[in-house]
């Protein structure tokens, strides 16, 4: 399949709604990496991602870092957001200085992606090829990165509080850009295999997201950990994830399809004409092409992309 | 300014912690090693009893022995002469906790036993 019909020819710039966290303090970065599910280590403009995990190794919260030294932004998944807080204000040792901090709304993350974004880039005085895939580099008071660079497209990441929120998307439009739906690129990371910071995660396990590269088992002990590493040394998996596409948007949830098969979908997203839908479905079965999906109301034909 | 600065900026913080009054027990054995572990210190030093994020299960305990902490944030009970502060965050965590010694070669130490856990770590230390 390509996106080729569906890309902006300089860029679309796309606002993902997210949830905000602030954590701060001068342990912040010590709290943090007893939770997490990555070796958090404290480098000024670092972009990581990590998960938060339940004792049962289920995800929790689906996290985008910007380590900004004595503070880390975490940008997540609105709806999950009093649990992701949850997590992170309890079990703050008594000698330690960190503060938990609700920003939602404070801070807008910003999709701009396309065929040639630098063009675009360029007019707010960025220079693209200076951007990198694991640093934030600030620009006014915001920060942006390269998030994915293939063939077809290249997307950056931008983190922007709310008060430059309109002045860069002006900036973004005056040189080319247009405002773009959050569903064409959610639809495109699914179709890459990929899953958003953006897409409700919870109760899910990492390793049947594709999130594997999010866990380290090296680092010792944090939530799930145990879990977690049982399942990586018996390389059992009950689920994979694979991708599907369909004229009508599948319902979230768990349904049937042919001869009584189980799919879970995670999340449906319009492409063009399309919807592309994020979907778990059991290892044993060997299903491709298409199948028909009984929603509540009616059938949906889709085929495995 | 900073993409968190600003004139008026400031977030809020995100959850409050609840707090309950904690009641705790320790056993003789656990009184006893506690008070060895002060030593002469006793009428300065206390024990903390406390829980911090992290292990496999969620949180991990942790006990020290410390210069009583100029802190209005800890709750203070008295066991039989030996003193131990728990701090109001981690009183949810820790309210109910049985604390035990076990003089053993194998397996010996201070053991908890917390009703307020689900489940623990194979290792005794994580709670969840």
């Amino acid at each position: 399949m390509t996106f080729d019909d569906n890309l902006h020819p300089l860029a679309e710039y796309i606002e993902i709604p997210s949830g905000v966290t602030l954590l701060s303090g001068k342990n912040c970065h010590d709290h943090l990496n007893r939770v997490s599910s990555i070796d958090i280590s404290s480098k000024f403009l670092k972009r990581e991602e990590s998960i938060l995990c339940d004792l049962h190794g289920r995800i929790v919260g689906h996290i985008l870092h910007a380590d900004l030294e004595d503070q880390i932004l975490l940008v997540h998944n609105p709806e999950n957001a009093k649990e992701i807080r949850n997590i992170l204000s309890t079990g703050v040792p008594w000698n330690e200085d960190v503060k938990v901090s609700t920003g939602d709304g404070a801070v807008h993350r910003l999709i701009v992606v396309g065929k040639n974004p630098g063009r675009v880039l360029i007019g707010l005085g960025i220079e693209a090829n200076d951007l990198e895939q694991d640093n934030w580099t600030e620009f006014f008071d915001s920060m942006i990165c390269l998030l994915a660079q293939t063939d077809e497209y290249t997307a950056f990441e931008m983190l922007i509080p709310t008060r430059l929120l309109q002045s860069v998307k002006e900036g973004l439009e005056t040189n080319g850009g247009n405002q773009g739906e959050a569903d064409s690129w959610l639809a495109l990371q699914s179709l890459t295999g990929k899953i958003d910071i953006s897409i409700e995660t919870s109760k899910h396990i990492p390793f049947e997201l594709g999130l594997a590269n999010l866990i380290d088992l090296k680092k010792g002990c944090y939530p799930g950990q145990e879990i977690h590493a049982r399942m990586e040394s018996r390389g059992i998996q009950a689920r994979i994830r694979r991708c599907l596409s369909s004229d009508k948007q599948i319902p979230q949830g768990k349904a049937r399809f042919s001869e009584e098969k189980r799919i879970e979908i995670l999340c449906s997203h319009r492409l063009g004409d399309i919807w592309i839908s994020y979907c778990l479905i059991s290892t044993k079965l060997d299903v491709n092409g298409e199948i028909s999906i009984e929603a509540s109301d009616s059938t949906i034909t889709a085929t495995f992309v | 300014m900073g993409l968190l600065d600003g004139p008026g900026f400031s977030l809020p913080i995100a959850t409050a912690v609840e707090v309950v009054d904690v009641q705790i027990e320790v056993s003789d054995s656990a009184r006893k090693a506690v008070l060895a572990a002060i030593g002469e210190q006793n009428d300065t030093h206390v024990l903390i009893i406390s829980a911090k994020a992290g292990g496999c299960s969620g949180y991990l305990y942790d006990m020290v022995v410390v210069e009583k902490p100029d802190n209005d944030g800890f709750q203070t009970i008295d066991i039989d002469g030996v003193t131990v502060m728990i701090h109001n965050k981690d009183s949810t965590l820790l309210n109910g906790l049985r604390l035990d010694f076990r003089d053993s070669l194998m397996g010996g130490g201070f053991h908890m036993d917390n009703p307020n856990a689900d489940r623990a770590c194979g290792c005794g230390q994580s709670f969840g």
